[in-house]
């Protein structure tokens, strides 16, 4: 009837109504390319340590380019291309040593690439190398350095599986929630490979080999679709319109080197206040732990003893498992004036283990910075930290360091 | 007169709503008014982001899916523009009819990173990139494209409402005929234009119609946020770009401040004033009440702003 009287009214109006398609300069066609830099340059000066190897000057590259290809509205093709030091040491690839180092151990890789699938607006569905759904400090922790140890500690990626993504709630009066599901394995493919600075298995001078293998363990590194994370998400809460939340739990069976399960658990809220149209606060808290973290690893313990037969010095080395547990807890602000903004946060990590106890570690950090034009931001702040400084003796010490920060943010 | 009434009456409150009639809820105001002018006193029309209200990423109140619950017919824009509606039929279990106002329009592309993109918080999501161009959702801007737009708003009507057909088509018709004579009116004031002055910068991304319809170019601020107020570079490098491009139309919706203006109009002689209307009209007793007051006021402003000095 409907279809009857449209026509009826088409026709009646129809010498007003011709249009003319838009020149096919106008016209949406795909496929399209997408791409998004968000890179930074940034430089650690520590001008006084406990431990004198961390004195001096790092300079490093972190940040990623991501990539989308989309084939047609609601099926693309993602990629991120991400670049960091991959040295052991700290965060900037190693220790300065009262010197300056510059892009030390600095390494490129691939750290997802999936299928991005929307079927319906509340479905949302991703297949390939991703980034499971697990904390989001490493997004979104206000900072220069913060960000990037949130990185280090909680973030999964360069796994090999499946995500689905469903908005179980959209209702103006209960906010929009998401929930999350992964089923994943570590990737293993030549895709994992590093660029720039490629290195094999198993230096323990890097956290990052040039291609991912079996030998070198870890949770979720058994080649099996045994491993999962299951999270929930929202925001657009009328109550608090600028909150947004996330809880997650993660589970990763052992890799050749572990005997449990690791279990992860990630707490976070997000809270955006817009006093008007140039000043905003932003508040960030997140907890992340993890239960048999490292998924409880065989290590060897070496004893100091003596040969009841001779009376000489020997050590004696058994093999045993460590357990530990490892939380890592975030709070930060950052308020926004135009272009301007100022920054706070504060990180620790406490590693309770069955072995070899180690101190709590904290990191405290102040900056401030503005967009200067072009994609490009300047900051510069201030790191005191309390971090372990002796592996053997797990002595604790302290270190004072000026931060600065170049970023180009663009998308074209 | 009686629709100058009527629509002070609809436009008073985001939650204007006559007493009798076909209960009808429309997502935006520009959309409101047609729905009015198609409709007449037959309907109870409910506009859910109002005049001077941003339709764009709009937050829908929990009292807009009470207003939704009762309604037979729904009217939206489409292509994107306030898919935020469609949440609120699901969320009311809305059943009646959803006219898409933009339903038989091809749409143009337009930059999708600048349109409806907040870094600013949210939930957590994939880091996926979307496509670079979206639809352009603004068609209304081209007014033989409102003429699609109101044929299908009155097919809406006719369907939920088949006792008001002759009503409906006899609105629709006048309406049809008016909105032609205004698309020559527009044409022939653009026209008094030389055609290479028919250029403006404006920080609104909402033009691409009318820039296609009527010959205009609109050109974005170099190097201007729309979030926030210029600093003296920002300003600097836009005036440089007036220069460069022989501007004499420019409207920054985002610049508050009195001094900036007064920077750009002493260092280029051009005069920056006015408001240009895109995606929603102004109040009952602004410059735009209507769809056609608001072409009248764009058209108004940007034609002796494009002559400018010459």
């Amino acid at each position: 009837m409907r279809r009857l009287l449209l026509a009826a009214f088409a026709a009646f109006t129809a010498p007003a109504l011709a249009q003319e398609a838009p020149p096919a300069s106008a016209q949406l066609r795909f496929p399209q390319l997408s791409t998004e830099i968000d890179m930074s340059m940034i430089g650690v000066g520590t001008t006084r340590a406990t431990d004198p190897a961390r004195e001096g000057t790092s300079v490093f590259l972190f940040g990623d380019i991501s990539m989308g290809l989309s084939l047609t509205e609601n099926f693309s093709i993602q990629a991120t291309f991400a670049t960091e030091p991959i040295g052991e040491g700290d965060s900037t690839g190693g220790f300065p040593d009262g010197g300056l180092i510059g892009f030390r151990r600095q390494a490129v890789f691939i750290e997802q690439i999936y299928a991005d699938w929307k079927p319906v607006e509340e479905l949302h569905l991703l297949g390939g190398i991703l980034i499971a759904p697990f904390a989001r400090g490493y997004h979104d922790a206000p900072g220069i350095l913060a960000p990037i140890r949130s990185h280090e500690i909680a973030l999964i990626e360069q796994v090999l599986g499946g995500q689905t993504t469903y908005t179980w709630l959209d209702d103006p009066r209960f906010g929009q929630h998401d929930i999350s599901a992964a089923v994943f394995t570590l990737d293993r493919t030549a895709l994992t490979g590093t660029y720039l600075t490629p290195r094999s298995c198993c230096n323990e001078r890097y956290e990052r080999y040039n291609r991912n293998t079996a030998a070198q363990g870890g949770p979720g590194n058994n080649g099996t679709f045994n491993n999962g994370a299951i999270a929930l998400d929202g925001d657009q809460m009328p109550w608090l319109p600028g909150l947004s939340y996330h809880l997650a739990v993660l589970s990763q069976a052992p890799g050749s080197d572990g005997t449990a399960r690791e279990w992860g658990y990630a707490a976070t809220l997000q809270y955006l206040h817009r006093w008007n149209a140039g000043h905003a606060t932003t508040l960030f808290a997140e907890g992340v732990q993890f239960r048999n973290a490292g998924g409880r690893p065989r290590v060897a313990v070496t004893t100091a003893g003596t040969d009841p037969d001779t009376g000489e010095a020997v050590d004696s080395s058994t093999d045993t498992t460590l357990a530990a547990r490892e939380t890592f807890l975030t709070l930060g602000v950052q308020h926004r004036m135009g272009a301007w903004r100022a920054t706070a946060s504060w990180q620790q990590l406490q590693q309770k283990r069955s072995l070899d106890p180690v101190p709590n570690q904290n990191w405290f950090e102040v900056s401030v910075g503005r967009q200067i034009g072009w994609g490009f931001s300047l900051d510069v702040g201030y790191q005191y930290a309390q971090e372990l400084v002796d592996e053997d003796s797990n002595r604790r010490g302290t270190a004072h360091a000026v931060l600065a920060r170049l970023r180009y943010q663009g998308d074209f | 007169m009686h629709r100058r009434s009527l629509l002070a009456l609809l436009l008073a409150t985001p939650a204007a709503a006559q007493t009798a009639g076909l209960p009808v809820v429309v997502s935006f105001s520009i959309l409101g008014d047609m729905t009015a002018q198609i409709g007449g006193d037959r309907l109870a029309i409910r506009v859910i982001a109002g005049p001077d209200v941003d339709a764009h990423g709009f937050q829908p109140r929990p009292s807009d899916v009470a207003a939704l619950r009762g309604a037979t017919v729904v009217v939206r824009n489409g292509l994107g523009f306030d898919s935020w509606i469609d949440r609120l039929t699901r969320s009311a279990g809305f059943n009646g009819v959803l006219a898409t106002a933009t339903e038989g329009i091809t749409p143009r592309a337009m930059d999708g990173h600048s349109h409806d993109h907040d870094h600013g918080g949210g939930r957590r999501r994939a880091h996926s990139l979307g496509p670079r161009s979206v639809p352009d959702p603004h068609a209304w801007q081209d007014l033989r494209l409102g003429q699609v737009y109101l044929r299908n708003i009155a097919a809406a009507l006719i369907a939920a409402d088949p006792a008001g057909e002759a009503v409906y088509r006899r609105n629709a018709e006048a309406y049809a005929a008016r909105l032609s004579a205004l698309d020559a009116w527009v044409r022939a004031q653009i026209a008094t234009v030389p055609e290479d002055r028919r250029r403006v910068v404006t920080s609104h991304d909402a033009f691409g119609y009318f820039a296609a319809a009527y010959g205009v170019e609109f050109l974005a601020p170099q190097g201007v946020s729309t979030e926030a107020e210029p600093s003296a570079a920002d300003v600097a490098r836009l005036i440089r770009q007036i220069r460069a491009e022989n501007i004499s139309a420019l409207f920054m919706e985002n610049m508050a401040n009195p001094a900036t203006l007064n920077r750009i109009a002493a260092e280029t002689g051009i005069t920056v004033s006015g408001r240009l209307f895109a995606d929603a009209l102004s109040a009952p007793d602004g410059p735009a009440p209507t769809y056609e007051a608001m072409f009248r006021n764009n058209v108004g402003l940007l034609v002796p702003a494009m002559r400018g000095r010459g």
